[in-house]
């Protein structure tokens, strides 16, 4: 147990000191588990855990899933989403953000990364807001928050290791985080509401458009609506596997990509590389994560706290809050992935324990992960929004984001307390 | 670095391109055969699995080369230029040999495979040459960590 917290902490120490993560928890990983069994075991773990790892049928849908979105990236469909959203909601106090919102849940359902999301959605949507004078804290916070979106709405590359992790069944992990999602959109919205509400003239409203201008900005967006009817859908109702519904995925988004004529030769090219190195980088992560998990376990960490835990005779509920209040201050210094890969190992068994559902749990853990993408120091979108846009300044996008801050701990603790959220649509597929 | 860069990285992206092309129309013509015409392309499940452990192991040099392996630069606007540079030296340099000693036990068990003359199981592939792949990428991944932390050692930071 000791000895596990103090390679979490030397882990912490060492990544500070500029080795990339994933290489950090391989060697701390290596090296603890060589002091409970001895040099030869721990090499050959290694060995064994990169070559099986990378050759892994489940994982194959974590570069299908990146290519997906790296296609629709390169679409061109954002402002497509964005002008599709804003012809509903411009016209309204603070429209144009909320419109960004839900631009953003569109472009999460065909996408599986946050900060693509944000990235994406962002040189859309600031400039658009610029335009109509509003505030650059509530412009920058829209993106940032609602680019977190992207790993809750399915596909969702965070599901996908949680599901590998934990044996959980990633359809269902998908279907469960469709309500949620719905629910994250509702509640930026209302944040929206409330920072107008708050600061009338950081959001004017913008022009009113017409019903048939409506339908006809609708009708633009149909391919985002289909693709994720397709991969969704089809998973949810069984017909494909979440391999097949990522290469079905990858293959119709390579198809509106032909379509729109915004897939010359170099862009493709660049949207497979990128897809390559994506790739190679979560599997480090993942490889590096394993090396580490493996030696929390021998060190018996999960162990000693389940058993710590089953002893303090308190409510379940209540270690789940803890658990998501560890999560908080892991997320200051720790990416998604990482954070996901180093804490399942120790937190499952115990929520497992304790009788809750695997899929509901993953829905939490997903959600937290969110938050701190948002969250300071190192809250990942913002740095991206203040990357892009250098003028508007880190500091300012995380004050625009702290009303969604807000919507999201309202959020967590909705769905902490009504699993029902997250559970009814799962229980539905066979 | 160029040299690298044209000798290996080049033919690396270019692998790594073409087979997640391949895998993305695999997993279609696997899935349209199966349903439409009740024809699975047999042994995709074991193509699927080799190319993503290429892509994967091809992509390894390539990203080290991008500076897109994932770091915590919590320190990022607190450090100096000259705190910045010994954070690369360090960093990369520690990358590299863990990238080397994963290289190291992959060629183990590549001689090991090809002793016991493994084969994939559906459709034969010598298993030994994937994993003295995974090796050899292995070790153009250490050596662009090398490169970058030598690189960090030389010049100015950046």
């Amino acid at each position: 147990m000791l000895a596990a917290l103090a390679g979490f902490a030397l882990l912490i120490g060492v990544s500070t000191a500029g080795v990339p993560i994933a290489f950090s928890m391989l060697a701390i990983g290596f090296a603890g588990f060589a002091l409970f069994r001895d040099v030869n075991a721990a090499s050959y773990m290694v060995g064994q855990i990169a070559y099986e790892t990378a050759q892994n049928y489940g994982l194959s849908v974590l570069p299908m899933f990146v290519l997906m979105g790296n296609f629709i990236n390169h679409a061109r469909l954002s402002s497509e989403l964005y002008d599709a959203a804003n012809a509903f909601l411009g016209h309204r106090r603070g429209g144009l953000a909320m419109a960004t919102i839900v631009a953003c849940g569109g472009f999460a359902a065909v996408s599986g990364s946050s900060v693509a999301t944000a990235a994406t959605m962002g040189k859309v949507a600031i400039p658009e807001m610029r335009r109509f004078g509003y505030s650059d804290r509530l412009a920058a916070g829209a993106v940032a928050a609602g680019g977190t979106l992207g790993i809750l709405i399915p596909p969702s590359v965070v599901m996908v290791i949680y599901g590998i992790l934990t044996s959980t069944d990633i359809g269902k992990l998908f279907a469960a985080g469709i309500l949620p999602g719905l629910l994250g959109i509702l509640l930026y919205v209302a944040a929206v509401r409330y920072a107008v509400w708050r600061q009338p003239d950081a959001g004017p409203p913008g022009a009113r458009t017409t019903w048939p201008a409506r339908w006809a900005a609708l009708r633009n967006v149909w391919a985002v609506a289909g693709l994720f009817l397709l991969v969704i859908g089809g998973l949810y109702l069984g017909i494909f596997t979440p391999t097949e519904a990522a290469g079905i995925g990858a293959t119709g988004a390579f198809a509106v990509a032909l379509t729109r004529r915004t897939l010359a030769f170099p862009v493709l090219m660049r949207v497979l590389g990128e897809t390559v190195r994506t790739t190679a980088v979560m599997f480090a992560v993942l490889i590096g994560g394993l090396v580490f998990s493996n030696f929390v376990n021998i060190a018996g960490m999960p162990a000693a706290i389940s058993a710590w835990v089953g002893s303090l005779q308190i409510a379940p509920v209540a270690v789940i809050f803890a658990i998501i209040a560890i999560y908080f201050v892991l997320g200051c210094v720790l990416e998604s992935m990482t954070m996901i890969l180093l804490t399942i190992p120790v937190f499952f068994p115990i929520v497992q324990a304790l009788g809750f559902d695997p899929v509901w749990f993953g829905i939490i853990v997903v959600v937290v992960t969110e938050i701190s993408l948002i969250t300071p120091p190192v809250g990942l979108n913002v740095f991206v929004i203040s990357g892009i846009f250098r003028e508007i300044g880190t500091a300012n996008v995380f004050r625009g984001v702290a009303p969604f801050v807000a919507a999201d701990v309202i959020r967590i603790a909705v769905l902490v307390l009504v699993p029902w959220i997250s559970l009814v649509l799962p229980s539905f597929m066979r | 670095m160029t040299t690298l860069d044209r000798w290996l990285l080049r033919p690396l992206a270019w692998l790594g391109a073409a087979l997640v092309l391949a895998m993305m129309a695999l997993t279609f013509v696997d899935v349209v055969g199966r349903y439409l015409f009740n024809a699975p392309v047999s042994g995709s499940a074991e193509a699927t699995e080799l190319m993503l452990a290429v892509i994967v192991f091809a992509g390894l040099p390539l990203a080290a080369a991008a500076r897109e392996h994932i770091q915590i630069d919590l320190l990022e606007h607190v450090l100096s230029d000259r705190a910045k540079r010994w954070q690369a030296i360090f960093g990369f340099s520690v990358a590299a040999i863990v990238t080397a000693f994963v290289a190291w036990r992959l060629a183990l068990r590549a001689a090991e495979l090809g002793r016991l003359g493994d084969l994939s199981s559906h459709l034969g592939f010598p298993l030994a040459w994937l994993a003295w792949f995974l090796a050899a990428a292995s070790v153009v991944a250490g050596l662009v960590f090398a490169g970058l932390a030598w690189r960090a050692a030389r010049g100015p930071a950046r």
